[in-house]
């Protein structure tokens, strides 16, 4: 089953960040290996302006040309919906996409993105052609409201950015997911391991995104496997039908050998 | 053999001494003058702490670290000038928000470098040990077999002792060519073409332009620069005496205690090849990681900001590739004064190989 991007099909359902990593090298055998399709960069430290991230960014799109995927430049550092739309037309001239992950910070602290900017920019963005993938946190009318402007794939965060922490409030990610089915939801920011990657996926989600979970990791190609086969696990977890839970043990092999006195 | 060394930075005049002392006959080429405020040595903070490398590199350079650290005292006793060089060991520490960096840092060790001395020290330990810390670090790893050098005194100390050795030092003479051929090396300089019977090519990112069109094909291909910024801060007040490292999410900030109150707070790490000045961004980052440590930073006069950059190959791992007679020395990342030694013994070798090769007749 295969996860659509603005109409674009991807074999993997992992989306994989570019930062971090021991070395270019590692970094490329890490994606090669989590098999993930989308790749995100940022730009905003590199002086964009005069192009001096030019070599490791060719060194990431050759990695993604060999996983036959696709870039997504991200906002990244962007405080404003001003600062995000001058980098946005950067960004769509130098990598030739119009794909676009949309981050507007709020809080330096904890990395949170601020709702009020993210909506203003994501509308300015989309009128001027920008496919964008908003990273929001899990608040559903926030969602709702970013979807209702025309962005099909919505990214809500498990938790704050390189945290680790996994699914903070599966109550409310489960709500978006009942509420905005025909999104494309994608969650970023906060797994820490394969099972919280497991869970999203179990719980409907169509994908995920990381970067410091693989990263970070002390052998990060091998952990960049198990992502791979979590996200696996969990989507075929949840296109199986999970069994409901029962607040009582229902014995999986008959019990009539069993004599009466040992059954309580 | 008549030998040219390419670039005077730190890799470049230890090659250059080593081989004139060994009796070769050496020009030493550089496009700056001999302060080399242009060359990444210039720029480093001379920090010489293997295990606090360790997250973000290969064993192999932990293990080069820990054998050059050995092996600079032995350097440092034939110059003539004093270097400042101490291996008091180095304090990690990290504030309560970092501590996640912090366990990660400690695990990392514990799962790969267990047979090294560590020692984990809580709040009133770091307080023995370095005075002047800030009381909010509730606890702190002591690696005391590290190090540090005085960089900028090395070079200075490493020019006189060039010009002891009468070694042919051609400043501002930046090499547009390099020629690699069987029996000779050429290069050009002031559109001038000289013949070698050997080439040591120690530049860093300066290599990549004299390859000419086979560049994309040459050895130095994926070769990449990543800026690094960083302070010099001149602070009366603080009376540090060891190198610490503040764990951070993105940089390895380190504050770097020289001689007379100076101290160096570094270091960003940006995969880019800008070579403007320190960004506010950085500047800010750097800063208050030094206030936090201990607040007379505050008074502290700000003497330098740098901005610089790191050659590097994509897999972080310096090389040294002898062809015919050319030899590269390139890609020592942030790794160049940790390694120095062990690297120029590597060179110094395969000279010798090379050399006793000419002599024999035998086809290189």
């Amino acid at each position: 089953m295969s996860l659509s991007i603005y109409g674009e099909q991807l074999n993997s359902r992992l989306l994989i960040g570019s930062a971090l990593y021991p070395s270019p090298d590692i970094m490329k055998k890490a994606i090669i290996a989590s098999g993930a399709q989308v790749v995100t960069l940022s730009l905003k430290r590199q002086n964009p302006q005069q192009q001096s991230g030019q070599k490791i960014w060719q060194y990431i799109q050759d990695i993604v040309k060999q996983n036959h995927g696709f870039l997504l430049p991200n906002t990244a550092g962007c405080k404003t919906a001003k600062e995000v739309v001058t980098l946005a037309q950067m960004s769509r001239e130098l990598f030739q996409t119009s794909w676009l992950k949309l981050e507007v910070i709020g809080d330096d602290y904890n990395l949170q993105p601020d709702p009020v900017e993210l909506l203003k920019a994501a509308e300015i963005l989309i009128n001027d052609g920008f496919k964008v993938l908003p990273y929001c946190t899990d608040d559903l009318v926030l969602c709702q409201r970013l979807y209702d402007l025309g962005c099909e794939v919505i990214m809500p965060w498990a938790s704050p950015i390189g945290t680790g922490k996994g699914l903070m409030n599966p109550y409310n990610l489960a709500t978006i997911r009942a509420r905005l089915p025909k999104a494309t939801l994608i969650l970023d920011a906060g797994i820490g391991k394969p099972s919280d990657a497991c869970l999203a996926m179990e719980m409907g989600y169509d994908g995920i995104l990381l970067n410091s979970a693989v990263a970070l990791a002390d052998d990060p190609i091998l952990m960049a496997k198990a992502f791979a086969d979590a996200l696996l696990s969990g989507e075929q977890a949840y296109r199986a039908g999970i069994m409901q839970q029962r607040q009582t043990a229902q014995p999986s092999t008959p019990t009539l050998d069993t004599p009466f006195w040992q059954q309580n | 053999m008549k030998i040219a060394v390419v670039g005077a930075g730190l890799m470049g005049r230890l090659i250059a001494l080593s081989l004139a002392r060994q009796g070769y006959q050496v020009c030493l080429y550089d496009k700056d003058n001999k302060q080399a405020k242009q060359s990444a040595a210039y720029a480093a903070g001379g920090l010489l702490t293997p295990l606090g490398e360790s997250m973000s590199c290969e064993p192999n350079i932990v293990e080069m670290g820990f054998t050059s650290l050995k092996m600079w005292p032995e350097l440092l006793a034939t110059l003539d000038e004093n270097v400042y060089f101490q291996k008091q060991g180095a304090i990690m520490v990290s504030h309560e928000q970092d501590k996640g960096d912090y366990q990660r840092f400690v695990q990392h060790i514990e799962r790969n470098y267990g047979q090294c001395t560590v020692n984990a020290l809580n709040r009133q330990q770091l307080n023995e040990l370095e005075p002047e810390l800030t009381p909010q670090f509730n606890q702190g790893l002591f690696l005391p077999d590290e190090g540090q050098i005085d960089n900028r005194k090395l070079l200075t100390a490493l020019q006189k002792q060039l010009e002891l050795e009468q070694v042919n030092w051609f400043t501002e003479a930046e090499v547009s060519q390099l020629k690699n051929q069987a029996s000779h090396c050429q290069l050009t300089v002031y559109g001038q073409v000289q013949t070698f019977d050997l080439v040591i090519d120690c530049r860093g990112v300066g290599a990549r332009k004299s390859y000419g069109e086979k560049q994309q094909t040459s050895s130095l291909h994926d070769l990449r620069a990543v800026r690094g910024e960083l302070f010099h801060l001149f602070a009366p007040e603080v009376h540090l005496s060891r190198p610490i490292r503040l764990m951070h999410p993105r940089y390895q900030l380190y504050i770097a205690p020289k001689p007379n109150h100076l101290y160096l707070v570094g270091a960003t790490e940006i995969e880019s090849d800008d070579l403007s000045p320190m960004t506010v961004r950085s500047a800010l980052e750097l800063l208050s990681a030094a206030y936090s440590v201990n607040a007379g930073f505050a008074e502290a006069n700000i003497r330098q900001h740098i901005s610089q950059l790191r050659p590097a190959f994509s897999d972080n791992q310096p090389k040294l590739l002898v062809n015919q007679r050319l030899i590269q020395v390139n890609g020592l990342y942030r790794h160049g004064f940790l390694i120095a030694p062990v690297m120029l013994k590597k060179v110094t070798l395969a000279v010798s190989q090379l050399d006793q090769k000419v002599v024999t007749g035998t086809s290189i």
